[in-house]
């Protein structure tokens, strides 16, 4: 599968800002694409209208020549939100948060290194490192084909990060997942990336 | 001594105020015959043995009187809160997923509602539907939603922007899925404590405006009008006929405030491991 955003402007709102402006980006299932820009142009904006989860005021977003907005049900693209404390219900347990996994591997909880003493507690009752490994987790379901990596390790600590990105690099090759990694740090993208765009420079191919 | 789990201690509390009120509640129902018998050569006795909260001018036991008054007003609260609740609920729900003009009409009727003063409006719904059991629970229930209504309409409003609701959908999750595992859990816990703590707010008004003359008529057995009765004859050193009942009207509703204040310490789960 390919996944294309072509010509993508976005600004919030009618009166925003132009957040993005003519921005095009291609993503083939064996590249891991290193995405980078300073703050405030863009990165998280466009992983959000990659994911679907905001409509580009112009231009499409294509998996495979259709619009992801046709596709129904299970997305199979599935963005990590850089604050994972925003994206689980503070009133479910962390197996539940699991249980919306498509068909979560048991080596995919291993590997992040979930401790199975984990499960039944509450968000609150776990750190931002430990929380974003579930998110991790549940966004490498059974029918994901693209991951939108957005600064998913700028809260951890070194030796975390290094895991977490390991096991994330071993586990799309293996399973043959797109990945787009946005982050700040150069070195982490050129040790983790086969390809780093910048989004500061607009319309990249 | 091992020391007992919080968790343990609030549930214990919370079921022994729920007892208490049922206790409460039926113990009226059974003497409610006993409540309304008169006999003059028992009248106006102090408290003692056989008459634990003391008799009245007309040689009615305050016991079995109180009791049954305020398992009267138990009940009272119950209905009246109960719709009160409902609307809310309702009101709520419909106020936050119906658009823009059902928003602004429904959040109008709750500013007009709120900035009347409670007791007035209640007086003016209460004498409006004839007075008696039916004005009391109209008049209740149609002052006590508001605050409820604006904490519903507000949860539904910010959860359908939460993060991790659109991350279900992406997720393949159902719209009743998204509604079934993710907003329930935050609706219920403040719709249940919102109910239970309508309680102590329709008992004590209920009271006040039976108190008043507007609410439940004077042959009723009802804490209100027990109060306003012992009013003539506390000048005349009859205390007992003011206090107990009075009382037992604020254990009544501080057990409600209990009851409610821990229910929302057993669901919250930022106070899971207290």
């Amino acid at each position: 599968m390919i996944l294309e955003a072509k010509h993508i402007f976005f600004r919030y709102g009618t009166d925003g800002r132009q957040i993005l402006k003519d921005f095009s980006l291609k993503l083939t299932q064996k590249e891991r694409v290193g995405l980078i820009a300073p703050s405030g142009f863009g990165k998280t904006t466009f992983c959000k209208v990659l994911a679907g989860y905001e409509k580009p005021e112009e231009g499409e977003v294509l998996l495979d020549g259709h619009p992801l907005s046709e596709y129904r049900g299970y997305c199979p693209v599935q963005m990590i939100w850089q604050h994972p404390e925003q994206v689980v219900n503070p009133r479910l347990r962390m197996k539940e948060v699991l249980a919306e996994g498509d068909h979560l591997k048991q080596q995919v909880i291993e590997g992040l290194g979930i401790e199975p003493d984990w499960l039944n507690r509450y968000p609150a009752e776990l750190s931002g490192g430990e929380l974003q490994r579930f998110c991790i987790a549940r966004a490498l379901g059974e029918r994901t084909q693209f991951i939108l990596a957005d600064e998913i390790s700028t809260m951890l600590d070194l030796i975390t990060q290094s895991q977490i990105w390991s096991f994330l690099v071993q586990e799309v090759e293996r399973r043959g997942i797109g990945l787009l990694a946005v982050s700040h740090s150069t070195p982490l993208l050129e040790r983790v990336c086969t390809r780093i765009e910048n989004l500061e420079r607009g319309s990249v191919s | 001594m091992r020391k007992i789990n919080g968790r343990v201690r609030t549930a214990f509390l919370f079921g022994m105020a729920v007892l208490f009120l049922a206790l409460i509640t039926i113990g009226g129902q059974v003497f409610a015959e006993e409540a309304v018998v008169t006999d003059f050569s028992r009248k106006n006795l102090a408290p003692c043995e056989s008459y634990l909260f003391g008799t009245d001018w007309m040689g009615r036991d305050m016991f079995v009187r109180t009791l049954t008054g305020l398992s009267m007003s138990i009940r009272i609260g119950l209905l009246a809160a109960g719709v009160s609740a409902l609307l809310a609920l309702f009101l709520g729900i419909v106020s936050a997923t119906m658009g823009k003009a059902v928003d602004s009409i429904v959040t109008w009727i709750i500013d007009l509602v709120m900035g009347i003063p409670h007791i007035l409006l209640l007086i003016l719904i209460s004498y409006a539907c004839g007075k008696g059991f039916r004005g009391v629970v109209i008049g209740v229930s149609l002052t006590h939603w508001t605050s409820l209504a604006r904490l519903i309409r507000g949860e539904v409003l910010q959860l359908k922007e939460a993060a991790y609701i659109k991350v279900a959908r992406k997720l393949g999750l159902s719209p009743w899925q998204i509604a079934w595992k993710h907003m329930v859990p935050h609706l219920f816990p403040q719709f249940l404590v919102g109910l239970i703590l309508l309680f102590p707010h329709a008992i004590l008004h209920e009271a006040s405006i039976t108190f008043l003359g507007f609410g439940l008529s004077p042959e009723q057995p009802a804490i209100g009008v027990i109060l306003s009765e012992s009013m003539q004859y506390l000048a005349m050193g009859k205390w007992w006929l003011a206090l107990f009942p009075g009382l037992l009207l604020v254990l009544t509703v501080v057990l409600f405030d209990v009851a409610g204040e821990s229910l929302r310490k057993l669901l919250d789960p930022n106070s899971a491991h207290v």
